[in-house]
């Protein structure tokens, strides 16, 4: 984070640093860093030439209210560096209102209906796996669950019924944009593979033969909704990325029949399909559910569903906190 | 929340205590009435024509059983300043839940610092 001091008016300069004795006071805000490390935090440094900090003053609460940031420095004495830790001080802190919507359907990074295939060294983590009625689940090992998570079929039917209201839930909704079907063109962002926050309709099906952009403009609680008709299929080696404090799990992709990500792609964000999920291989930043049909992972592919944070713990790595502002005090001192 | 700033025996009040062309203020004031989770009490100064720049946070209330966090309404001069209370013992609740809307805090007193401006 870099701390720009806070002015008074359009066209005033800074009112910060200022001077007592040798030591100046100063105010200024920043916003959190893009892939946040726990146990580390995010360096803070003075968007100033030749001052350091003696002392950052932490314990205040982010604009957004759902979080709660620390001072951590790096030892005691003058121009240490302070590092800013970041604490859940909301349930809605890493949360999301997607999550709320999938119900019981969240717990899953995989849940299918007909079957649970993987091939090559596949990572889930975050979320369980499971299929009912069809309870077979192949592949695991190579594939591995990472702790907490498990092979839950059980509770794989009463998601199954979640999930499908979800389904629901998301092609009722009215379309930012309808009727398309490459979503490499046809976004309403800075570029034509940009999309705002909103929700995108094609009659059948939607394609990426190269990335999409998922331009959150600076508010992490912006959602994306793709649904289309019919298949949804990203191309090989593409990523579907996001930029300004876009969340992988504020976003929705609901295929009418089935959804494929070939080879090494990147997706972020919750994939709901009717009739089956194709992973075929890289990292799929959120959770493959599919209500008729099977999951598949053709190459060996890292699942990851980011946690809701607890309110008091601290924010999980890698979660994206650049949208979240905070304005902060300090003592510091000039080289 | 009122704050009003913090005195010394039977003199005037210490603050605003002008550093440069800002000033420190410490002063205490107690919670409200009746909480609101996820928004907090609004803090103000018992000074007319200063505005807050920074409230410092983090602290307890004399009795120790919450913790408050100041949570601004914008970035930049002149925001408004809330204060959120947390809990900090188990008799007063869920160590580290926020306290429940309506509770009735006007009984706890905290002292916060600040760095203040004049319009």
């Amino acid at each position: 984070m870099i701390l720009t001091a806070i002015g008074k008016g359009t066209g005033a300069g800074p009112l910060y640093p200022d001077f007592a004795g040798r030591r100046g006071l100063f105010v200024g805000s920043g916003t959190g860093p893009v892939s946040y490390v726990a146990g580390t935090g995010d360096l803070v440094t003075l968007a100033l030439t030749n001052y350091y900090i003696d002392v950052l003053i932490g314990g205040v609460i982010s604009l957004s209210k759902n979080y709660v940031v620390y001072a951590d420095p790096t030892g005691t004495g003058a121009r240490q560096q302070w590092y800013l830790r970041w604490f859940a001080a909301s349930t809605s802190a890493g949360g999301s209102v997607v999550t709320t919507r999938l119900g019981t359907a969240a717990n899953y990074a995989l849940l299918a209906y007909s079957g649970i295939t993987n091939v090559g060294s596949s990572v889930i983590t975050g979320g369980n796996i499971g299929s009912y009625p069809t309870t077979s689940i192949s592949g695991f090992p190579p594939g591995t669950l990472t702790s907490p998570a498990v092979i839950d079929n059980a509770a794989a039917s009463a998601a199954q019924t979640a999930l499908t209201a979800a389904i629901i839930y998301y092609q009722g909704l009215t379309p930012t944009l309808s009727g398309l079907t490459n979503l490499s063109t046809g976004g309403n962002g800075s570029t034509a593979a940009t999309y705002t926050a909103g929700n995108y309709f094609g009659s059948t099906s939607l394609t990426m033969p190269t990335g999409i952009i998922l331009d959150a403009q600076n508010n992490s609680s912006a959602v994306f909704v793709f649904v289309a008709g019919s298949t949804i299929n990203l191309a090989s080696g593409q990523t579907i990325a996001l930029v300004n404090g876009a969340q992988a799990a504020n976003v929705v992709f609901v295929a009418g029949s089935a959804f494929t990500s070939v080879a090494t792609s990147t997706v972020n964000g919750n994939i709901l399909a009717v009739s089956g999920i194709t992973l075929g291989g890289g990292t799929l930043n959120g959770r493959a559910l599919v209500t008729t049909g099977a999951v598949a992972i053709a190459g060996a592919t890292a699942v990851t569903v980011s946690a809701a944070s607890s309110v008091g713990t601290e924010v999980v790595s890698g979660q994206n906190l650049s949208g979240e502002a905070v304005q902060l005090s300090a003592f510091v001192g000039q080289f | 929340m009122v704050l009003t700033a913090i005195t010394k025996g039977g003199g005037g009040p210490l603050y605003p205590d002008f550093i440069g062309r800002r000033a420190t203020f410490v002063g205490s004031g107690t919670g409200p009435a009746s909480y609101v989770l996820g928004t907090g009490d609004l803090v103000t100064l018992n000074l007319p024509n200063y505005y807050i720049d920074a409230l410092l946070g983090g602290v307890t209330s004399v009795s120790g059983k919450y913790v408050v966090y100041p949570n601004p309404a914008g970035t930049g001069a002149r925001q408004q300043w809330y204060l959120r209370w947390f809990v900090a013992l188990a008799t007063a609740g869920t160590v580290g839940a926020e306290v429940t809307s309506t509770t009735n805090l006007s009984g706890e007193s905290v002292q916060l610092g600040a760095f203040v401006g004049q319009f």
